[in-house]
């Protein structure tokens, strides 16, 4: 049953997002990235987040500012006896639905011209909340918060002439991940948490049509989460998800 | 020792230096094998004005003329309107399909009035035609334009003469465009020709190719002055004022008011193909 209201909710929100956007007719300048990106780690709250964000975009903003995620930690640790676990991104409880969250600004320039290769560049800004259980048995598992600032640059390739209704833009960056905040079982000291490079890398296919600019991205963590409270543990981790840009769409001359 | 300066020089001139030469064989080869096409196309017709020939060889060559042209939308400049007098029902016909025209080549000449005249012939020129696209790679060479010079004399003085445009297929091979004065379609003057709308459309195409943008875009405006409901024209006009190869003098505000007026135009009027790519240019400017 959580499931289908899950999926139910999910594509109320995606037809939402393309059924009332629309463009007005004029050239918008879209050599500069401006963009505002929400990930979440629960299904619920990225559905909801997709009808909100597709309305302001649509009545508010008259442009595709937000784009939204959905986002699911891995987790892997060195001691084999040590489980960690993502939080259930079904999940109804408070702590579920913002299990994992990433908001952020992106601001940058692309190329935007007829021809087949675009480029572009952005700097990233991020704040991301992320929660799991570590145990080490099943029934005994304990939370974990961590909140991080990430900022960061990234490229993209933008593969596709505009004479063309789709165009493929894989983007890889590097963002720089600082530990904001820390809550677990030993305490609330965010020294507990270590610094360090995450890699970004995503591949999108724009195009138009119901499911436009629809992708998937790996953010990739290269350091050690935990500091060394206890010598030798590690905690690695990646963030894998799919991405959609909201973009109002010109409904009335899509026909050709 | 040669400096590293000197040695990237040389290794820069060493790679690049064939690669523009052999474009340039490349697309030599490809206008003598235009104009071979098109020299062989007026060889044939010598052959059948030629009264002594073989009437065999005559028949096939005439049987098998419509094989050196594209299957379709091939019209042949009808002169024997303005030219064989004596026969009437030439006139009713505008252009004419190629077997039609090679059928009455020869008939021409081997009617009474016409036992003392022959046929010549001179290659004017020949260049390539590329289409207006939006990168180099896109814009493969597609087309070659021949011009003949023709002449039909008596005793061995003309009485009538054409210059014929080709258009040539480069990668089939077949001609798909032959017009002259005589042409049904004509729609304006350029160098004192009289030229239909593929060769202006030819002229155009070979102007922006040679990043001649401000001529490209008059032939273009000329085209739709004329032909308003031309839409192809307008996709290119679009194009060229976006990248602004053209009217870099213009307010970004009237440029981007005519991109999208000429990318409506072209959707309303384009071929099936332009219309889908301005629809979609327009779609990424304005979503």
């Amino acid at each position: 049953m959580k499931k289908k209201c899950a999926l139910f909710l999910v594509i109320l929100g995606m037809c939402a997002n393309n059924i009332l956007a629309q463009s007005d007719n004029r050239i918008k300048n879209k050599k500069l990235i401006f963009n505002a990106d929400m990930a979440s780690g629960s299904l619920y709250t990225m559905a909801a987040s997709s009808v909100l964000t597709g309305l302001v975009n649509y009545y508010v903003l008259h442009d595709a500012f937000f784009e939204n995620s959905f986002m699911y930690g891995l987790y892997s640790t060195n001691d084999d006896n040590l489980s960690v676990m993502t939080m259930n991104p079904m999940g109804l409880t408070a702590r579920e639905l913002f299990n994992n969250l990433q908001v952020g600004l992106k601001l940058g320039y692309q190329s935007y011209t007829p021809n087949f290769v675009n480029a572009g560049i952005y700097a990233s800004a991020h704040y991301k909340l992320e929660q799991f259980m570590v145990g080490y048995s099943d029934d005994n598992m304990q939370k974990h918060r961590a909140q991080r600032a990430l900022f960061g640059v990234t490229g993209l390739l933008s593969l596709g002439s505009m004479q063309q209704a789709s165009r493929v833009i894989v983007e890889a960056g590097l963002r720089y991940s600082m530990a904001v905040a820390y809550t677990s079982p030993n305490g609330d000291d965010r020294e507990q948490l270590n610094d360090g490079l995450v890699s970004h890398y995503a591949i999108k296919l724009a195009s138009r049509g119901m499911l436009q600019n629809i992708g998937v991205f790996a953010d990739v963590n290269h350091f050690n989460l935990w500091k060394n409270l206890n010598p030798g543990r590690r905690l690695d981790g990646y963030t894998l998800g799919i991405t959609w840009t909201i973009t109002p769409q010109q409904v009335g001359d899509r026909k050709l | 020792m040669m400096s590293t300066k000197t040695m990237l020089v040389i290794a820069t001139f060493v790679i690049v230096a064939p690669t523009t030469i052999l474009a340039d064989i490349s697309e030599r080869q490809i206008l003598n094998k235009a104009r071979n096409k098109v020299e062989d196309i007026y060889k044939e017709l010598k052959v059948i004005s030629d009264r002594n020939a073989d009437p065999v060889k005559v028949s096939r060559i005439v049987s098998e003329f419509e094989d050196n042209f594209a299957a379709n939308e091939v019209h042949c400049p009808n002169e024997f309107k303005s030219i064989w007098r004596e026969n009437a029902g030439v006139a009713g016909y505008k252009d004419i399909r190629p077997d039609r025209y090679a059928f009455w080549f020869r008939d021409m000449f081997r009617s009474v009035d016409y036992l003392n005249c022959s046929f010549e012939y001179q290659t004017m020129l020949e260049h390539i035609v590329s289409d207006p696209r939006f990168d180099k790679k896109e814009a493969p060479a597609k087309y070659a334009t021949v011009v003949m010079r023709k002449s039909y004399c008596r005793k061995n003085i003309p009485f009538a003469a054409f210059n014929d445009t080709l258009l040539v297929n480069v990668e089939k091979m077949q001609v798909i465009k032959w017009a002259n004065s005589t042409s049904t379609h004509p729609i304006g003057y350029l160098g004192g020709e009289v030229l239909d709308l593929e060769q202006q459309m030819a002229n155009a195409a070979l102007a922006y190719s040679r990043k001649r943008y401000d001529e490209a875009y008059r032939i273009y405006r000329g085209i739709v002055d004329r032909q308003p409901k031309e839409g192809d024209p307008y996709y290119r006009m679009a194009v060229m004022l976006y990248k602004r190869e053209y009217g870099r003098n213009m307010t970004k505000r009237d440029r981007n008011r005519l991109v999208l007026e000429y990318l409506d135009k072209a959707m309303q009027y384009g071929s099936y193909a332009v219309r889908g790519y301005a629809n979609n240019m327009k779609y990424w400017l304005t979503c």
